[in-house]
């Protein structure tokens, strides 16, 4: 693909890709949270689960990262 | 008692404010762009090249002396190697390379992440090794209270997510944080580099190992028709069965595909904050040199000697905390993958099993 194409094609890419990771981090946090304040005896528990959840979702912001890592080399 | 360890904190303190106010300097006096092409190359240049072509990336294209050109030129079997992405000089590439003839320098950069990895290694089994030699009951030493601390909580978040077998499976989930979180901290520290950042050599390597410890587990625990019928997605009535045909396809591709991601993952978060901590390096030169044609005579030496502005100084306070997320993210991932094949694990779709007594500790997740 063109150079300039791609270099603008990128740094969108990913920043969809954050805006959609965001999103779901901050519903993922928002439930932790209020299982902790409700809960507060089983916060170890909520935050292992909440941290296992928020890699899955951040993994996806990831594999943008690593296709514009790859991508980069061809602009 | 307690002033000692005052004492020893604020020393600490200092040392590491230290550390990281000088890392901004020295890694702007070793600044690179790219591993390779730098033998008997001027430093001064090629950070000048390194700032050209991140101020001006649309343009960098036209440019004959382009970084990537040269790199081009210099030799095609450091071609998967180099990347355009910045990334700052360590102790191999920037201190020794340089000065040792050019065939050495080529196989320590080729192998640079086993020499930092097989670094930490050498350090953590120094360090646990002695340790392990005079426990004591009655007299704790402070670095057997660290580690016991640092093992006790690791088992206590392992039982609470695998349950009473977690015991058989702490010596490798533990040594697996252990040794990311040491590698991970290896970008953090100055001249250090961290081998987690490569894909290839290192995150995909533990993604594997973590791939087949876990399949041997689940042979282990299920037997093999145990494990073929988990893996179909544990059919019951005839509808199930039927439905298996689909499902495990879906299983194997959902097997197969966990080491990548969970190497993806790790490899994605410490490359991009080492990445990170570089274009701010570079930012912070970018700066001082403009300051610096403000303020000095045109042409003048000190030019060469100018440090930085340390703008990565709070980034490194993000790798730390970002390190460490990341190698428990990585165990947990492992631990959860294991308890996912454990026969009284709990399952998503599972909740028709007879719920044993240790279904109620092992739902911890």
């Amino acid at each position: 693909m063109d150079g300039n194409t791609l270099g603008l094609a990128l740094p969108i890419g990913l920043g969809l890709a954050a805006i959609g990771s965001g999103i779901g981090l901050g519903k993922a946090v928002e439930g932790g949270m209020n299982a902790m304040g409700r809960q507060p005896e089983a916060i170890g528990q909520i935050q292992t689960a909440m941290i296992i959840g928020c890699a899955f979702i951040e993994a996806l912001t990831i594999y943008s990262l690593v296709a514009t890592l790859i991508l980069m080399g061809n602009l | 008692m307690r002033n000692i360890s005052v004492k020893r904190s604020a020393i600490a303190t200092l040392y590491i404010s230290v550390l990281l106010l000088a890392s901004g300097p020295l890694a702007t006096q070793a600044l690179a762009h790219g591993k390779d092409g730098h033998h008997g190359d001027d430093p001064q240049a090629q950070i000048e090249q390194a700032a050209a072509n991140h101020a001006e990336p649309n343009t960098s294209n036209d440019e004959p002396g382009h970084v990537d050109a040269g790199a081009a030129v210099h030799g095609e079997e450091h071609a998967e190697k180099h990347s355009s992405t910045p990334h700052l000089y360590n102790l191999i590439s920037g201190w020794i390379a340089p000065y040792v003839p050019a065939a050495v320098a080529d196989n320590l950069t080729a192998f640079i992440d086993p020499i930092y990895s097989l670094t930490v290694i050498g350090f953590l089994c120094f360090f646990f090794v002695t340790l392990s030699r005079k426990l004591s009951h009655r007299d704790p030493s402070r670095s057997q209270a660290a580690a016991e601390i640092l093992i006790g909580g690791l088992y206590n978040m392992f039982l609470a997510i695998i349950g009473p077998t977690a015991r058989r499976y702490t010596p490798f989930l533990g040594t697996l944080f252990i040794f990311i979180l040491f590698n991970n901290l290896m970008g953090i520290l100055p001249l250090g580099h961290a081998a987690t950042s490569n894909f290839s050599t290192t995150t995909f390597a533990l993604g594997v190992m973590t791939f087949f410890y876990v399949q041997g587990i689940a042979l282990k625990e299920n037997g093999i028709l145990g494990y073929l019928h988990h893996m179909a997605g544990s059919p019951k009535t005839g509808m199930d069965w039927g439905f298996s045909i689909l499902l495990f396809p879906l299983h194997l591709i959902g097997e197969l595909i966990k080491p990548v991601s969970l190497a993806l993952r790790l490899f994605g978060n410490i490359f991009g904050e080492d990445t990170l901590v570089a274009t701010m390096v570079i930012l912070g030169y970018l700066i001082s040199k403009g300051l610096g044609g403000i303020f000095l005579p045109e042409g003048s030496a000190v030019f060469g000697f100018l440090p930085g502005v340390p703008l990565q100084l709070p980034f490194y306070f993000l790798g730390l905390l970002s390190s460490t997320i990341q190698a428990l993210v990585f165990t947990l991932l492992a631990t959860v993958y294991i308890a996912l094949w454990l026969p009284h694990g709990d399952h998503d779709h599972d909740h028709d099993h007879d719920h044993g007594q240790d279904q109620q500790e092992a739902h911890g997740h």
